[in-house]
């Protein structure tokens, strides 16, 4: 077998690691980055980006058929047209991560690598097998969907959220099951482009870790738009066209009800795991959690510490942008650096329409580890920049009351996933109330609505009544 | 009652650090007394008592980091034979008020709002700093979990950073009469040195430096004959009983000082406000000298425009208070080069080092003992005196270029050395 070696060794080019392998190379380190599908990973070519193509074109197709009331022939068209401009936004995109490895002196090798001990992994790809020895290994194999059994995937009927972004002809009767942000992010945009949805989801409620206030706003959104919620809901079989399902709930136990649907496609988005197992771990006596995560250090080391593990496979939000910041300290750290992977905070934002955004802590877990928070409420509707949108959405505040700290910030209504950051950095910069009340926001624009929140939550509210009676006193007037 | 505030011992200096109690509470003072010695900067400094009295409160305990202006102790001063100032006497019937009866008595206790905060800091269950204050922290080893904020809501600021966190050793034996419940405090393994004194400011100096700058280092060697026979000539000359006599590091030193002086980027210091580059007129040479207290770094002033024999009496004069612990904060201030040599220690044959710049200095010169090496003279192998020397500079203001240029000049003076004495 032929051998290598390198310096670094990268494994996965998705988010985290192409962003670790830039910034390794960067610092004079001789680096390799595996990939064995496409630079980029999930989030690049099946996630993230083109979902949120898809979304956005979405938008606009549900305005032409509420507005303009165009015809069912015209939209199929634009469906088929919204397919290859992802495909194109997709390539050129992987065009500039190869492009930026290469600027940075990274090797780039295409395969499927697996350790094989502590200092070697193989690589298996196109080219047939190769050695490779390392100095560090990252490991950024990320993370796969999730597959229950019975709903395999067969890439025609049973789908996962990867092929929704590739179909070509659009689907009139669409059964997604997951309510997380995935399948709802989904069924959103299918549901814009004229496809009847209907989502089941096992437990009661939608998105799990979100606000309940958010979670219940967005529900109600989507029933009033005409998406079908089952909650307490599992589906039992999908073939052939039809998609049969069983409620679960209490009332249901009495009366079991099971029905069936009649769907061009399913989409199993029930979640995805760490892809932790088939790249020789057990090789370099690396354990997993039950959940399949490699558990890290604070700069990203395994319990064998010239392996390192960022993004989707180390325990946390599965979210690229964390990945990325993890990605930029491992490398450093590699580097000799004396860094942390340390953040106060990682927003999230769900791309259905509206949008939800949302960092920091939630009320009900910030009194539950015994802060003595409140939260304010602001609604869109008090907003010039929102009210022309719509006035749809509000958003909450949660601040420690003796300090005024600012421990989390939750948005729901159009575009919130652009006023997110400026919450991230107010809770990374350790701000207090004042601060945020004190900075000043162009208007009309909907980032006021952050400022509003800190107003209302230093109880001097211009554009809503005062709180105080909920609030208490703050001492800061 | 007389409040005594830590005065400004130094240009510059804002904090120090208790070193010793000289009195007890309840002792009579006079005025002129040494109450107590404070460690500034490098300096051990004895401070006198400022009225006579009696001492009433001694709040803080060695170790602690006292702020310029906080109240250090406090006297009972109402007895009028010994306090100056505050005087309330029975025969006239008038009380005179003091000029520091207005002042706050201030007791150094923990601020309320940092308990509030330690709870709910540990709620948090992370720091409040700003991602560019953890990520200094990291880099200096800090562990902000022992570092109390100053910020809003305990917020750790980077000013913060320069405080060291309160020492929990000296409560340690009080909460836990068990000694072997104390980990590695005692015992015959571990032994704890208290990060104090001058290695703590050396600790910060380095951290700083080591985060802060892009230190290169470029070795070379120089043929010392010459040099070592000048020096030869000079000690032979008979000169008045006084005078120091010219040694290695004085005739160094006057190379040195003479090669900045053509050379003024490398004789700099950087503003850490604007980051611009200040070159200075005068060179003020700092010389790493190693004393019984560690490694101080006092400053020949305007060593460029001195003569070798002042030079030579002015190390002397340096030396002597080094080792004594008698350097003043003026001593130690100012300087814009630094140069380091261990060849008096030295049984052995170090051939480079790399060492970390002086802040806001840019760059610093160490050199190694004369020793015999082969050296080829027209193309024959002879018996040569050679030195090592190590030229680190801060990348961001110098360049290689600019280094070898100066390495250059460094090598003639050394090796030529008459034409730094004309």
């Amino acid at each position: 077998m032929r051998a290598a070696q390198s310096q670094l060794v990268v494994l996965g080019g998705g988010p985290g690691g192409y962003v670790a392998a830039i910034r390794a190379a960067q610092l004079g380190i001789a680096t390799t980055l595996i990939e064995e599908h496409q630079l980029g990973g999930v989030c690049l070519n099946e996630g993230c980006v083109p979902s949120k193509a898809l979304i956005h074109d979405a938008a606009k197709v549900e305005t032409w058929i509420r507005e303009l009331r165009i015809e069912t022939g015209m939209i199929d068209e634009r469906f088929a047209a919204s397919a290859a401009e992802r495909a194109r936004t997709v390539d050129t995109l992987r065009a500039g991560v190869g492009g930026l490895l290469r600027a940075n002196g990274v090797a780039t090798m295409a395969g499927r690598g697996v350790l094989v001990g502590p200092h070697q992994l193989e690589v298996v790809g196109p080219d047939g097998a190769l050695t490779l020895e390392f100095g560090n290994v990252i490991l950024a194999t990320g993370s796969e969907a999730i597959v229950p059994r019975g709903l395999e995937r067969d890439g025609t009927f049973v789908v996962t959220a990867r092929d929704v972004l590739t179909l070509e002809s659009r689907p009139s009767h669409v059964v997604v099951i997951g309510g997380g942000y995935i399948g709802l992010e989904l069924a959103s945009a299918l549901h814009h482009f004229g496809s009847q949805v209907t989502v089941v989801e096992a437990t009661d409620r939608l998105l799990p870790g979100i606000d309940t206030e958010l979670a219940d706003q967005l529900h109600r959104h989507l029933v009033r738009r005409g998406i079908t919620i089952e909650l307490e809901t599992t589906v039992v079989r999908a073939a052939d066209g039809e998609v049969e399902m069983r409620a679960t709930h209490q009332s249901a136990a009495v009366s079991p009800s099971t029905r069936t649907l009649r769907a061009d496609v399913v989409v199993v988005a029930v979640g995805r795991r760490p892809r932790s197992h088939g790249i020789g771990l057990e090789c370099a006596e690396i354990p997993t959690t039950p959940s399949g995560h490699v558990e890290v250090d604070e700069a990203l080391r395994t319990c064998v510490p010239h392996i390192r593990a960022i993004g989707d496979l180390t325990p946390g939000p599965a979210l690229a942008h964390r990945a990325m910041a993890q990605g930029r300290v491992v490398a450093e750290s590699i580097a000799g650096h004396r860094v942390r992977f340390d953040p106060a905070a990682v927003p999230a934002v769900v791309f259905t329409s509206p949008e939800i955004a949302t960092v920091g802590l939630q009320l009900t877990d910030a009194l539950g580890r015994g802060l003595d928070a409140v939260q304010t409420r602001f609604p869109f509707s008090a907003n010039a920049r929102g009210l022309t949108l719509g006035g749809d959405g509000f958003g909450l505040l949660v601040h420690e009351r003796s300090t005024g700290l600012v421990l989390g910030v939750h948005l729901i209504g159009p575009g919130v996933g652009e006023l997110i950051g400026t919450a991230t950095l107010a809770i990374e910069m350790g701000a207090v109330i004042d601060d945020l009340a004190g900075t000043i926001f162009p208007h009309p624009t909907l980032s006021e609505v952050v400022g509003e929140l800190a107003e209302l939550a230093a109880d001097r509210p211009v554009h809503v009544p005062r709180q105080r009676s909920s609030l208490g006193t703050t001492g800061l007037h | 009652m007389f409040d005594f505030r830590l005065p400004d011992v130094g240009e510059g200096i804002h904090e120090a650090e208790l070193v010793e109690w000289m009195v007890t509470v309840g002792d009579e003072v006079a005025e002129g007394d040494v109450v107590a010695v404070v460690n500034t900067d490098k300096v051990t400094v004895e401070l006198p008592a400022p009225v006579g009295g009696t001492v009433t409160t001694l709040p803080w305990s060695p170790g602690d980091v006292i702020i310029v202006g906080d109240v250090l102790m406090t006297f009972d001063a109402s007895d009028a034979t010994m306090a100056p100032a505050s005087q309330s006497t029975a025969d006239t019937g008038v009380t005179v008020p003091s000029p520091t009866d207005g002042l706050r008595h201030v007791e150094p206790s923990p601020a309320m709002a940092s308990h509030a905060s330690d709870a709910m800091v540990s709620a948090l269950a992370r720091v409040i700093a700003a991602p560019s204050t953890r990520r200094v922290a990291a880099a200096m080893g800090i562990d902000l979990r022992g570092v109390r904020g100053s910020g809003p809501a305990g917020r750790i600021l980077r000013s913060d950073l320069d405080r060291p966190a309160p020492s929990t050793e000296r409560t340690a034996p009080a909460a836990s009469p068990d000694p072997s419940s104390a980990p590695e405090a005692v015992g015959a393994e571990v032994v704890r040195e208290r990060l104090g004194g001058v290695r703590l400011v050396v600790w910060r100096h380095m951290s700083q430096s080591s985060a802060t700058l892009a230190t290169t280092t470029s070795t070379f060697t120089v043929r010392m004959e010459a040099f070592e026979s000048l020096i030869a000539d000079l000690r032979a000359e008979p000169s008045p009983g006084d005078r120091a006599r010219v040694g290695f590091l004085s005739l160094a030193s006057t190379c040195v000082a003479q090669a900045l002086r053509r050379h003024p980027r490398f004789n700099a210091t950087f503003d850490p406000d604007t980051n611009d580059l200040l070159l200075h007129r005068s060179v003020n040479l700092g010389v790493a000298i190693d004393s019984p207290n560690g490694l101080v770094v006092p400053v020949l002033r305007r060593a460029d425009g001195l003569r070798l024999a002042e030079i030579a009496t002015s190390l002397d004069h340096l030396t002597a208070q080094a080792r004594s612990g008698h350097l003043g904060v003026e001593d130690l201030r100012g300087g814009t080069f630094t140069l380091s040599s261990t060849g008096g220690l030295e049984q052995c044959r170090v051939t480079s080092t790399q060492p970390i710049v002086n802040l806001p200095q840019v760059a610093l010169l160490w050199m190694s003992r004369i020793r015999d090496e082969p050296v080829v003279d027209d193309g024959q192998v002879r018996p040569g005196r050679l030195m090592s020397c190590s030229l680190s500079f801060d990348h961001r203001y110098l360049d290689g270029g600019e280094a070898t240029r100066f390495i250059n000049e460094l090598t003639l003076n050394f090796e030529r050395p008459l034409r730094v004495l004309v």
